[in-house]
Formats: structure tokens, sequence, C-alpha cells
């Protein structure tokens, strides 16, 4: 096996076999069930003398950053306005209906729903931590990428130089063609004939 | 009939195994028998799955509900469209169907290419065999249609009345047949590895059946957007989910490889890219298939949970490695004298459209499994939500539209400074014009404003390829206006087909950016005789006058619908009709959950866009009014690019030989030594 | 009863001994009949390959595009004129090789309407045909090493290194760089 072709294989090989074990136990412990239940109530203590810190755009503009636990992959706000079938969006607004009565900012409301749920509640994740690779790794792989075409197309244009310069000062033109009027006539004739 | 069915899937079987085992037996051993044989197996094999699906379709028809799909997925008073398009509503018999084009695929291309390809057919042959094989143990053992209950319910539950749409009836297919024809290209990449012949007519037949995929792919795509906008209600067509996603894959990685295709035609190098991303693209829909049917990713397309995953998985992982290696074996032979005449030419552009276009595509795979990987390494399983793939696709699809309109201004091979200055300046003029007319008119939104002014750039671009290039024919073959249009299309299909596509997308791309100034009023109470009085993203009024509501039965079903008087700025519109759905089956009870059927008024500006959540009290309904800006551009957009798609493909009708390969055979050599001499 | 519950078995049944027979039966053709089936088939190719438009060659594509970027504006005249020397003479050399294989073709299609084994014929055709000078055209002389024209190699071996030179009219050796020419 020559040094590339095990480059090549590395290369592909190591993701697969990587992602396969990830795959495999994602697949058996998968249970999606598009009309299961999905919430657990998230009801903390209202706080004394509690005012409501959140108006109803406010409350609205938070639940589009809440991630509907049904596999809807719709947001909160979206999801309880148009999905008729999810029970999970509209108990999970009555909950945060309850918490900003209670006198919750929205800071508050997310970080009671995130210790109940954990980080899935959020539509996007945090910039923090392992995350941090979700978020920019696409970005670093294509800058790689675009590296890599660059240094390739100038491997290919040095090429073209090397190729020119031999042809020159070798004095050996190995693309030095004569032609017969004959065959430059067939060239021309189709060049301008264009019904290809 | 349906037993006939059944013992041909098992046939089937037997076929697809005996095509693969002579066809590669047939080209290593060199032996034409096997090969022949081989070949029958293949259409054999055709032919017994489509006894299978004609048995099936048969039972659906005849609504035997001993059949445990039968009676899952349809019932006896649904209508007929929809119980022909049952055979695709649940997984196993989905499963049949795709089986069915693979193999009907897979006789297609035996029957072209067999003498023409003769050295690489058998791999090629042997190659979709075994891929039906696999689909048909698949679905033998994993989703068998075929499968019985224990006793023979009255009626069947009935089809999921979201799919009862006449978008959904053809969507699936559309979808199936380009998710499947990717398989073509990867049996002949197969081939053409084995047998180390990567160029010439191998080009030529991968290049019409990536096309080919394309085409469907594009049109199931847009399909699926406009199901999902007029039937889930929640004003959207695309939400990043999971299964959309895995659509959009092999879309992105075959148009990738019909750019980079062409600098293998026109330069000969890109060997192992191209092939690379014919195995990709093949990859990619089964990874889809993968995603779609197991139940791995959590998705609105709730085929969910079956024992088909695993299969998917494996057959997955072992193909990659196979081909992997295989690849690595032919590195040699894709070699090519690569050789650029200037760093910035066209050339250089198709690179980088090709790193955008897989960027896309890596970037929507990295989101889509990236709540496994997260919670493989931090064990806590996260969300990546819509949000996610915007804000990070958005760029990169800005980048790909830059590039739609920097491409064709670029010659192949070589450009020089001056001239590229020259080329790009009406078109940025264009573009920078609009910019500053919309931020004159007071659009604000920063990626809307970067949307259109590429939009601009782009189709000026477009409009000046078209125009030049008559200017151009008129002056080169002193053809007339007209000639010299219709003749610069039709002599290059390919590239003003393409071009067409491109504007298709141009159009696409505006319509998407109307999304940013989307509107909305949720929950709004309406009793009968009541007005809601609502402003659109133009600054327009509107208002609705709810008539109340009525209830009917049609069909399946039990209708309560609310009519709204509209009037835009005063003006009656008409009336719009929202309803809420209950199915029932043919004793009348009810089967699935309620449903809603939105009302839609299309405008070329804007959708108005009316949703019937539910009742408050039996007088009162609560609705959501959507306006979203410009949708009607989306589906015009998906129309004129596969409008594009027919131009390229369309069969080159005149069959005529070059001039300037003299014919030369045996008995004129003779005459012609005597000219030459 | 007896008829509803075994009626579809048969018919099952007998499909798939059809299908088998069909399947089957190329298997059981003796050695002959199996080389006249390929040699139909390979007709066939020659003949369908015979009927597809043919694409022009790389080269000549690409001054087709040449010409018309300049015509449209894209190529700078200066651009042109490099790519446009360039390229005529690849284009010159892809046109012989065509005519090479051209004349291969047509051997093997003669071959095929003749009944033959058109790869045979083509063989023949190549074997018999004369050399050819790629300035001066085909030699009177069926075993001419130089033209009689021009004194170019004709295509064989290199007299220094013993490469084969594909070239027709080189005058040079493209492996080792030896002048070729008798003169």
């Amino acid at each position: 096996m020559t040094r590339r072709a095990f480059f090549v294989r590395t290369a592909v090989l190591a993701p697969v076999v990587l992602a396969a074990p990830a795959l495999l136990r994602a697949q058996n412990s998968s249970t999606v069930n598009m009309n299961g239940d999905f919430y657990i109530p998230v009801r903390p203590a209202p706080k004394p003398n509690a005012t409501a810190q959140l108006d109803d755009d406010a409350i609205q503009a938070l639940e589009r950053t809440l991630a509907c636990p049904c596999p809807c992959t719709l947001d909160v706000y979206t999801c309880r306005t148009t999905d008729v079938l999810c029970t999970n969006s509209p108990a999970i607004h009555r909950d945060v209906v309850r918490m900003v009565e209670g006198g919750y900012t929205g800071d508050e409301i997310v970080s009671q729903l995130m210790d109940v749920y954990g980080q899935r509640i959020l539509a996007l994740p945090r910039k923090e931590g392992f995350n941090l690779v979700g978020w920019f790794f696409p970005f670093v792989a294509i800058g790689t990428g675009g590296l890599a075409i660059a240094y390739l197309l100038r491997t290919w244009r040095n090429n073209a130089v090397a190729a020119a310069a031999l042809a020159t000062t070798s004095g050996v033109r190995s693309i030095g063609v004569q032609a017969t009027d004959e065959e430059m006539e067939r060239l021309n004739a189709a060049l301008r004939d264009d019904s290809r | 009939m349906i037993l006939v069915g059944e013992l041909s899937l098992w046939v089937a079987i037997l076929m697809a195994a005996w095509t693969t085992t002579v066809s590669w037996a047939g080209g290593y051993q060199r032996r034409s028998d096997l090969v022949f044989s081989g070949e029958r197996a293949m259409y054999a094999t055709f032919a017994f799955t489509t006894v299978a699906s004609i048995g099936l379709w048969y039972a659906i028809f005849t609504h035997d509900f001993s059949l445990k799909f039968v009676s899952s997925y349809s019932s006896r008073n649904l209508p007929s469209v929809y119980l022909f398009s049952s055979f695709w509503a649940g997984q196993a018999g989905s499963m049949l169907f795709w089986t069915l084009i693979l193999a009907g695929y897979g006789a297609l291309a035996v029957f072209f290419n067999r003498h023409r390809l003769r050295a690489m057919m058998p791999w090629v042959t042997g190659t979709m065999g075994l891929v039906t094989l696999f689909f048909l143990l698949t679905t033998a053992f994993g989703a068998n249609p075929f499968e019985r209950l224990d006793w023979v319910p009255a009626d069947g539950r009935g089809m999921n009345p979201q799919l009862q749409n006449p978008g959904m009836a053809i969507h699936p297919p559309m979808l199936y047949f380009g998710y499947v024809a990717t398989a073509v290209p990867f049996a002949f990449a197969i081939g053409a590895l084995i047998t180390r012949q990567l160029d010439g007519e191998w080009l030529a037949a991968v290049r019409r059946w990536s096309l080919l995929s394309w085409f469907f792919l594009t049109i199931g795509i847009v399909l699926g957007m406009w199901w999902a906008y007029v039937e889930l209600g929640w004003s959207g067509y695309w939400a990043w989910d999971a299964v959309e996603n895995s659509s959009l894959l092999p879309w992105l990685s075959g148009t990738a490889f019909l750019h980079s295709i062409m600098i293998q035609e026109k330069r000969g190098m890109l060997k192992k890219w191209n092939v690379t991303l014919v195995v990709l693209t093949f990859l990619l829909s089964i990874l889809g298939t993968f995603i779609t049917r197991s139940g791995v990713i959590e998705s609105v397309h709730a085929f969910a949970r079956s024992n088909v995953g695993p299969w998917f998985l494996w057959f997955l992982i072992i193909s990659t490695i196979l081909t992997a290696v295989l690849v690595s074996t032919r590195l040699k032979d894709m070699e090519a004298k690569a050789e650029l005449e200037s760093m910035v030419s066209r050339e250089a552009a198709f690179l980088y459209n090709n790193l955008v276009l897989v960027g896309i595509a890596f970037t929507t795979l990295w989101g889509t499994l990236f709540p496994i990987l997260s919670e493989w390494v931090q064990g806590e399983k996260i969300t990546v939500g819509p949000p996610f793939f915007n804000s990070v696709n958005t760029p990169l699809g800005l980048l790909l539209l830059a590039l739609t309109g920097i491409g064709p201004l670029i010659a192949w091979r070589r450009a020089s400074s001056a001239n590229l200055k020259r080329q790009f300046l009406a078109p940025s003029i264009v573009g920078v014009l609009a910019v500053v007319v919309l931020l004159a008119l007071g659009m604000r939104h920063f990626y809307a404003l970067v949307f259109y002014g590429l939009a601009a750039f782009v189709a000026t671009t477009i409009t000046m390829e078209f125009v030049k290039g008559i200017g151009a024919r008129r002056r080169m073959y002193q053809e007339n206006l007209a000639t010299a249009g219709v003749r610069l299309v039709v002599r290059n299909r390919r590239r003003y087909g393409g071009y067409v596509v491109h504007f298709g997308v141009v159009v696409m791309f505006a319509a998407f950016a109307g999304s940013y100034f989307k509107k909305d009023y949720a929950e709004v109470d309406l009793k009968t005789g009541d007005t809601f009085t609502a402003t659109d993203p133009w600054g327009d009024t509107w208002t609705f006058t709810s008539e109340g509501m009525n209830s009917f039965e049609t069909l399946n079903r039990r209708v309560t619908a609310i009519s709204l008087v509209a009037t835009y700025n005063g003006k009656p519109m008409g009336r719009m009709l929202a309803e809420k759905r209950q199915h029932f089956d043919s004793n009348k009870a009810e089967t699935f959950e309620p449903s809603t059927e939105v009302a839609i008024m299309e405008m070329a500006r804007q959708d108005v866009y009316v949703f019937f959540s539910g009742l408050r009290d039996a007088d009162t309904a609560v609705l959501t009014f959507n306006f979203n800006p410009l949708v009607i551009w989306v589906w015009i957009g998906g129309f004129i690019m596969a409008f594009g798609g027919v131009i390229v493909m369309w069969p080159q009708a005149e069959r005529r030989e070059r001039g300037y390969v003299a014919e030369l055979s045996p008995q004129h050599d003779g005459a012609l030594v005597g000219a030459g001499v | 009863m007896f008829e509803s519950a075994s009626l579809p078995l048969i018919l099952g049944t007998l499909l798939a001994l059809g299908a088998l027979s069909y399947v089957l039966l190329p298997l059981l053709n003796t050695a002959e009949e199996t080389q006249a089936a390929v040699s139909r088939s390979a007709a066939k190719g020659v003949a369908q390959q015979a009927n597809v438009v043919k694409e022009d060659g790389m080269a000549v594509a690409a001054l087709r595009e040449i010409e018309f970027d300049r015509a449209t504006g894209k190529l700078s005249d200066k651009d042109y004129d490099e790519l446009k020397v360039k390229y005529t003479k690849l284009a010159l050399l892809e046109l012989r090789e065509q005519d090479d294989a051209s004349y291969v073709r047509s051997a093997a299609q003669e071959g095929a309407a003749a009944n033959e084994d058109p790869v045979e014929a083509a063989v023949r055709a190549v074997q018999a045909r004369r050399p050819k000078c790629g300035t001066c055209g085909p030699r009177p002389e069926s075993d001419s090493v130089y033209c009689s024209g021009c004194g170019s190699y004709l295509p064989g071996a290199c007299g220094s290194c013993g490469a084969t030179v594909k070239l027709p009219g080189a005058r040079f050796c493209d492996s080792c760089g030896g002048a070729l020419a008798a003169a």
C-alpha cells in the first residue's frame, strides 16, 4: 500500500469507526413518539410579593428560544400556536406563565427549565464548553478546505509554468506540431460549425 | 394475487443474489455466459419486484386488511388517489417502493449500456444487483409489507390526514426517484474503478444519471417544502428537520458533482474528487434513509422506530469501508496532468463553488448529528435547532449566491484583471444600486440587504450572459436576433440550461430573504361578526371579519370551517376558509387527532396565511394570522430550477457526424494516400 | 376452496420457473453460441456508438470556447492569442488521434456488417494499415520507418532509447529527447 493510499484509508475510516458506536447506541436508545409525553412539570414556589417581570411579547420571545421537547423540532411558541397535536408545548407555556406570575425573570425561568430538562430545552446550544466545537468546527473545516484549494491551485499553476519553461529552455518542443493545409481546413471547419 | 406478490418478493431476492454473483464472477473470470445470465437476472429482479408491488397495490385496493400494512395505512373510505399513494405512506410499503425504483433503474442502466460499456457493465450490473439485494432483504426481513395479522380488522386505521394532500402524493415518489438514482452513478463508479476506465463514455453515463437524480431531488425537496407549508400550519417551509436535512445532503453533493465534472470533461483533471463525490452522494442518500427510518434523530417524519435502522447502518459502514479501500487502490489510475493557465479562472471558481456546496452539506450533517456526538462526549443531549442552521448556513448560502454570479464572468482557463474589471462593472453597479434603493425605502435588515444586493448582481450577470451570447452569435454566424437567441440555448443546452437553473436559485434566495420580514398575530379570538385589523409587513392594512363557523361532513372527515371576509386597504379581497378536520373511518369512528387546513391567499408580494388553532367556545374561533412576504416566489423559483433542469437534460435531437473527423475506412485508405502524397 | 388456495401458488411457481429458465439459459449455451452472442453484442455496441452524437474533443471544445469567450469579451486579446496557439496545437494532435480511432471504428463496423467479430476486424485493419506521417499523411510503403516526404520518424520505437513514440510526426523522442528525423 502506498503512503497516499494509507492516508486515504485512514481519513475515511477513522470517522466511520469513531461514529459507528455512537450511531449504534443512539439507534438502540432512541424512542421517537410524536404523541408521547415529554413534559415534566417545572413549578418552583412563587417569590414573595411577586410582580410579573415579563410582558406578553417578552414571553413570546422567550418561548422562541426554547425547543419543544416533542420531536417536532419547533420552538415552544411556534409549536403551541400551530401544532394541534402536541400537548407538551402548551404545558410548558403554562409553566412559563406561572413562573412569570411568580416574579421570575427570563434568565431565572430558563435556568429553572434547564435544571429539569437539561440543555436540550434550549433551541440553540450555548456557546460554551464542548458546544464550541459544534459551533465553530464547520467554519474551521471550510477554512481549511479553502486553504487546501488555494494550495492546489498554486501547484497546478506551478506545474504549467514548469512545463512551459522546460519546453522553451531545453529546445525540445514537445508540441511543435506541423499541420497540413487540409488538417487546418478541417479544424477551422469544425470551429465554424456550431451545431454541436 | 397477494400471495403471488409475496412469493415474488422472495423470488426477487434470489434473482438479485444471482445477478450479483454471476455478474461479478463473469466480470472477474471474463466469462460472457455468466455476464449474460447476470443481465437477464437483473431484468428478472425488476420483473418480480414489479409483481410484488402490484400484489401490494392489489391488496390495498381490495382492502385486504389481513395485511398489517394495509390495515395500518389505508381504510375503506380513503379516496382512491390516496389509496394509490398509501403504498408509500408507511415504512414497509415505502421500502418496497424504493426497491421497485432501484430495480427499475438497474434494469434500465443494464439495458442501455450493456453493448457499449461491455468491459465495465458486469461490475455495474453486479453492484446494482447487490444494492437491490440489500433493499429486498431489508424489506423482507426488516419491514415486510406482506406481514399478516392474526385477525382481520373490519376497517383499516386510514392514512394520516396530513398525508392526505396532493403534494404528499407526489413528493415522496419524486424524492425516491432522486435518492435512488444516486445508486446508478455509484454502480458506474465501482465498475469504472474496478476496470480502471474513468473516462469517455463512463463520464457521459454518470453525468446523465446524476442529472436525473438532481432533477428529481430538486422537485421532491420543493414539493416537500410546499407540503410542509400548506399542511403543517406553522407558516414556514423549512425547519432544518433531520429528514429535510437528509434530503438536502445528496442534493448538495450531487450539485457539486455536476459542476466539478465539467473540469474533468474540459481538462481531464479532478478525477479523484469526482469519483469521491459520486460515491459520497450515494452514501449520503443511504445515510439520509438511515436517519429517516431508524428514529435515531427526532423528526416530524414519524416513520420512526422500526427494525430497519441497523440494516442501513451496517450497509452504510460496510459500503463506506469497501469503497474507500477500492478508491485507495486506484489512486494511481486517476492521476492526471494537472496544469492551470491562471489562478484566476473559471476552474478556480468551480473549486470554490464545490467547497461551499460540500461545506453546506457538511455543516448540515454536522448540526444534524451533533446532538448524538454531544450525548456521546459530554453525556448530555442537546438540541440543535433551526437557528443554528440558519446562522451557520446563511453566510455560506450568500457566498454560494455570490459565486453563482462571479463564476460565469470569469473565462475558462484565464482571466486578466483589466478584463475582469470590465466584466464586473455592470453587475456590481446594479447590485449596489439595489442595496441603495432598498436602504432608501427603509430596509435595514443586514442579511436581507446582502441577499437582495447579491440577487441583483447575479440576475444581471445571467442576463448579460444571454445578451452577450446572442450578440456574439449574431456577429460570428450572421444570425438574426430570434435565431441567435434560440440557437444560443439549443446549441449549448448545458450552459444556458444551467443559467436558467441559477436564475431559479436567485428567485428562491430572494424569496427566502422575504422571511426576515414575516409578521404574525397569534391567538386572535374572533366571534361571529367580529373584525380583526392587522398591518402587513408592507405597511398596508388588512381586516378580517368572521362570518361564523359551520360544520359539515365530506368523504372521510367532519369539517369545521370558519369563513373570513378579508379587505386589503379597504378593497374587498373575498373569502378565506380555514378548516379543522376530524377524520373518521367507515363506521364514523374517529381516527387520528384533529388536523387543520390553513387558509392561504397567495399574492406576488406576500401570502396571507390563516391558521385555525381551535375554539374558545361554540362561537369564538382562535386564529393565527401570518403575513409571509414573497413565499410564492419560492415555488416559482423551484419551478424555474426544474425547467432549467429539463433544458439541460433534453436529449440532443440532431445526430450528425463532427465535420472535422474524416471518416477513414480501409477502402478509403488508398484514395487518401493518393491524395496525400 | 382448493382452487382459490392453490392457484396463486401454482401461478407463482410457474412464474419462478419461467424466470429461472430465462436466467439460466445463457449458461446452457455452447461456447460457440456464447461467442456468437458476444459478437452480436459488440456489433450493436459499435453501431450505437456510431449513432451517438459525437462530442468535440477536449481541445476542439476548448478552442470553440476560447473563440466564444473572446466574442463575449471575457478573454482579453492577449490571453486569446496565447490560448489560441496552445490549443490549436493540442487540437491538431487530438484530430489525428481521432482519425486513427475513426479508422479503427469503421473497420470494426464493416467487420460487424460482414458478420465477423468487430474486434478482430479492427485488429486486422490496423495491422494492414500503412504507416502515416503526421505532416504528410499515410505513406505508400507499408514498412517505412521514416517519412519519404519530410523525413519525420513514423510512430514506432525511438532509435536511441527504445521508447514508443506515439506522436505522429514528432521530431524528437518525448522520453529521451533524442532526434528522430532521418534527415
